[in-house]
C-alpha cells in the first residue's frame, strides 16, 4: 500500500516544506493511516541514527591535534615508492629518453629560450564557471 | 635507502639541472654590491572547488630585484592583463604597483555588435617576504568555484651578478602549463629609477633648472624658478625602450605657469610627449606661448644604483 | 600565529567528535574515521582557517572529509573483493537471514543500516539526522542540488524503513 503524500513527509519532518504545503500534509496525516505509519517509522529511524552510540576517543583527539600543529610529515627520502616492475622500467626508460633529448636539444640549439607562451593544449578549462560578473580583487595575505 | 630510490633521486637531480630557464639577454654591466641577491616569484593559478585546491598552472620567475611581470588570462569571453611593477628596497619591503585591466563580453547590441564591460584598477601594495599576493580575477565570488592566482615572493641565495660581473639572466620556469594556453606569464627587467633634469632656456641662455628622481610610470613635478617667473612641469616616464646606440624612454608631461611660490597654475601645455635618448637632451620649444624664445630641455638618466642589463 | 592556533584548536575541539561520528557511520569503521578526520583538519590547518569566512569552517571540513571518505570507501571495496574471494574458498556455507539478523544485533544497528545505503544517500541522511544541517547546507557540503538532497533523504528513509521492517518481521518469525 502506498500514498502520494508519503514522499512529502520527509521534507516536512526536516522543516523544508513551505508553510502552506506543510499544513496540507498535516491535514492529510490526520486521516491517512499509511502516512501515519510511515511518519512513525521515519521518526523511529531518526532516533536510531541520532542515538548511535559514539564515545569520543579523547586520547586519539589529543594525538590528532598535536600532530596537526606539528604538521609532521614523513621526509620525502623516507617514503616508500611501490611500483610494479614493468611500470617502473617504463618510467625509467621514459626518463632516460627525456634526459637524452634535453642534452641533444641544448647541444644543437645554443641559446635556446624557454617557450614562453608556447603552451600545449591539454584538458580544456572553461573560465565561465568562475565568472559571475564580479570585479577583480587583489590583496596581500600573510603566509 | 634502496637502490631503486637512489636511482630515482639521481635521475631527478639530473633532470632538474637540465630544466633551467631561458636566456633572454646577457650583456656586460657594471657590477653593483656583490651581496645583492636575486628575487623569485612563484605564480600559481589555482581552482578552489568544494574545499579542494587544484593547481591549473604554475611558474617561477627569477631575476634581480625590480623584475616586473605580467599575468594574462585569455578566455572566450573574458580577458585580463595584470601587470606588476616591483621594487624591493633596503628595508625588506616589496613595493608593487599593479595594473589590472579586465575585459568581459557583456552581450550584443540590437545590431548584433559585441558589447564589452571593461575595468581598470591600479592598486599599490607593500608586503614583506612572508606575505603572498592573492589575485582573484573574477572577484571573491559566492559560488563553489573560484579562480585564484597566488604570487609568492622570495629572496634566493643567488647573487644578481655572476662572478664575471655579468648580470644573471631573467628566468621563467614553467612547472605546469595551463590548459589551452589560458594563462600566460611574461617577465622583464627594466630600470625603474631615473634622474631627470629640466632646464628652462631664454634665447639659448639657461634661466632656471630643476631636477628630481623619477619612478617609472609615476608622475613627478619639477618647479623651475627664474627671476621673473616659474613654470611647473609634471613629468612621467611611460616606457623604457631598448635601443642602440643608447636606450630611450617615452615621456609625457604637463606644463603650467606658476607664481613665484609655485601656486596659481595656468596651463601652458598639457599632455605633451616624446621619446628621449637616455643621457641626451631633448628640447621643447615654448616660443609660441611667450614673446621671447623659450625652450624646455630635459635630460634623463638611469639613477645610480639601479640594476642595468 | 599563536592566536590563529588558538582559534584552530577551538574549532577542532568543537567539530572533531561529531566529524568522527559522521565518518564512522559513513565509512563503517572507527579507525579509518579517525584517520580521515585528522587528515581533514590537517588540510584545513595548511589551507588556513583565516581564509574562510566566519562559520564556514564546519561546512568546509565536512565537504573535505566526505571526499576523503569516498577514497577510503573505494579502497575498502577493492580490498573487500579480494577478501570475499578468499572467504568463499574456505567457507561454503552461505549466511541465512536469521543468522544475519542475529549478527546485526551484536553489531551496531546504525552502522549496518547505513552500509545498506548507497553512499550519497548515506551521507545526506547522516548530515540531516546527526548534524541537523538544512537541505541547502547539505547541498553545499555534498556539492549537489537541493532537489537531489531532498530525493536522496527520502529514498534513504524509505529504504531503511523497508529493511528495518523486514528484519523485524524475520526476527519475530524465528523467536
Amino acid at each position: 500500500m502506498s500514498c502520494n503524500f508519503t514522499e512529502k513527509l520527509s521534507p516536512m519532518m526536516d522543516g523544508e516544506l513551505e508553510r502552506e504545503e506543510a499544513e496540507q500534509v498535516k491535514l492529510h496525516l490526520s486521516s491517512c493511516l499509511i502516512c501515519q505509519q510511515a511518519q512513525l517509522d521515519f521518526l523511529n529511524l531518526r532516533e536510531q541514527i541520532k542515538s548511535h552510540p559514539y564515545e569520543p576517543d579523547a586520547s586519539a583527539q589529543r594525538q590528532a591535534i598535536k600532530r596537526i600543529l606539528r604538521s609532521e610529515q614523513t621526509p620525502f627520502w623516507q617514503r616508500k615508492i611501490t611500483l610494479p616492475v614493468p611500470v617502473f622500467s617504463l618510467m625509467m626508460l621514459a626518463l632516460f629518453a627525456f634526459v637524452a633529448w634535453s642534452v641533444y636539444s641544448r647541444v644543437t640549439r645554443p641559446g635556446a629560450t624557454v617557450p614562453v607562451g608556447n603552451y600545449a593544449y591539454q584538458d580544456g578549462l572553461d573560465l565561465s564557471r568562475f565568472d559571475k560578473g564580479g570585479r577583480a580583487v587583489i590583496y596581500t595575505t600573510k603566509r | 635507502m634502496n637502490t631503486r630510490a637512489k636511482l630515482i633521486l639521481i635521475l631527478l637531480a639530473l633532470v632538474s639541472s637540465m630544466m633551467s630557464g631561458s636566456r633572454l639577454r646577457s650583456t656586460k654591466a657594471s657590477p653593483v654590491a656583490s651581496d645583492l641577491k636575486r628575487m623569485q616569484f612563484q605564480i600559481a593559478t589555482i581552482r578552489e572547488h568544494a574545499g579542494e585546491r587544484t593547481i591549473i598552472s604554475s611558474s617561477v620567475i627569477e631575476g634581480p630585484p625590480g623584475t616586473d611581470f605580467d599575468i594574462d588570462i585569455q578566455g572566450e569571453r573574458f580577458k585580463m592583463n595584470a601587470k606588476f611593477l616591483t621594487d624591493f628596497d633596503q628595508s625588506n619591503v616589496l613595493a608593487i604597483r599593479a595594473k589590472l585591466q579586465t575585459r568581459r563580453l557583456y552581450g550584443y547590441s540590437p545590431q548584433g555588435l559585441p558589447l564589452y564591460e571593461e575595468d581598470e584598477q591600479s592598486p599599490a601594495l607593500r608586503l614583506g617576504l612572508d606575505e603572498d599576493i592573492i589575485l582573484l580575477p573574477f572577484g571573491r565570488g559566492s559560488g563553489e568555484d573560484r579562480l585564484k592566482i597566488e604570487i609568492t615572493p622570495a629572496m634566493t641565495e643567488e647573487p644578481v651578478y655572476s662572478p664575471s660581473g655579468e648580470l644573471r639572466p631573467l628566468t621563467i620556469n614553467i612547472l605546469k602549463i595551463s590548459p589551452d594556453g589560458i594563462v600566460n606569464i611574461r617577465a622583464s627587467k627594466i630600470p625603474h629609477h631615473y634622474e631627470a633634469e629640466a632646464r628652462l632656456l631664454e634665447d639659448g641662455r639657461e634661466i632656471a633648472r630643476a631636477s628630481a628622481n623619477l619612478l617609472f610610470e609615476e608622475a613627478q613635478e619639477l618647479l623651475l624658478r627664474s627671476d621673473t617667473q616659474a613654470i611647473a612641469v609634471k613629468l612621467k616616464i611611460n616606457e623604457f625602450i631598448r635601443s642602440r646606440p643608447s636606450d630611450q624612454v617615452a615621456i609625457n608631461f604637463d606644463i603650467h605657469r606658476a607664481d613665484k611660490s609655485g601656486n596659481t597654475r595656468e596651463p601652458v601645455g598639457l599632455n605633451w610627449s616624446g621619446v628621449a635618448r637616455l643621457g641626451a637632451d631633448i628640447n621643447y620649444d615654448l616660443s609660441e606661448r611667450y614673446a621671447k624664445k623659450y625652450e624646455l630641455r630635459f635630460n634623463i638618466k638611469i639613477a645610480k644604483g639601479e640594476i642595468v642589463d | 600565529m599563536a592566536r590563529q592556533n588558538d582559534e584552530f584548536i577551538s574549532i577542532f575541539n568543537e567539530i572533531y567528535p561529531n566529524l568522527c561520528r559522521f565518518l564512522e557511520c559513513l565509512i563503517g569503521e572507527r579507525a579509518s574515521a579517525q584517520d580521515v578526520a585528522q587528515e581533514s583538519f590537517l588540510r584545513l590547518y595548511r589551507f588556513g582557517l583565516y581564509r574562510l569566512p566566519s562559520g564556514e569552517a564546519r561546512f568546509w571540513l565536512y565537504r573535505v572529509a566526505r571526499n576523503l571518505a569516498l577514497n577510503e570507501l573505494e579502497k575498502r571495496r577493492t580490498r573487500a573483493k579480494h577478501s570475499e574471494r578468499v572467504i568463499e574458498t574456505f567457507t561454503n556455507t552461505p549466511p541465512n537471514p536469521e543468522e544475519a539478523f542475529a549478527q546485526s544485533e551484536r553489531r551496531q544497528k546504525v552502522l549496518e543500516l547505513m552500509e545498506s545505503l548507497p553512499e550519497d544517500q548515506r551521507a545526506a541522511l547522516l548530515l540531516r539526522e546527526q548534524e541537523e544541517m538544512s537541505y541547502s547546507q547539505i547541498a553545499r557540503v555534498l556539492n549537489v542540488s537541493e532537489s537531489k538532497v531532498k530525493s536522496d533523504i527520502f529514498r534513504a528513509r524509505s529504504s531503511l524503513r523497508a529493511r528495518w521492517n523486514e528484519m523485524s518481521d524475520r526476527a519475530a518469525r524465528t523467536s
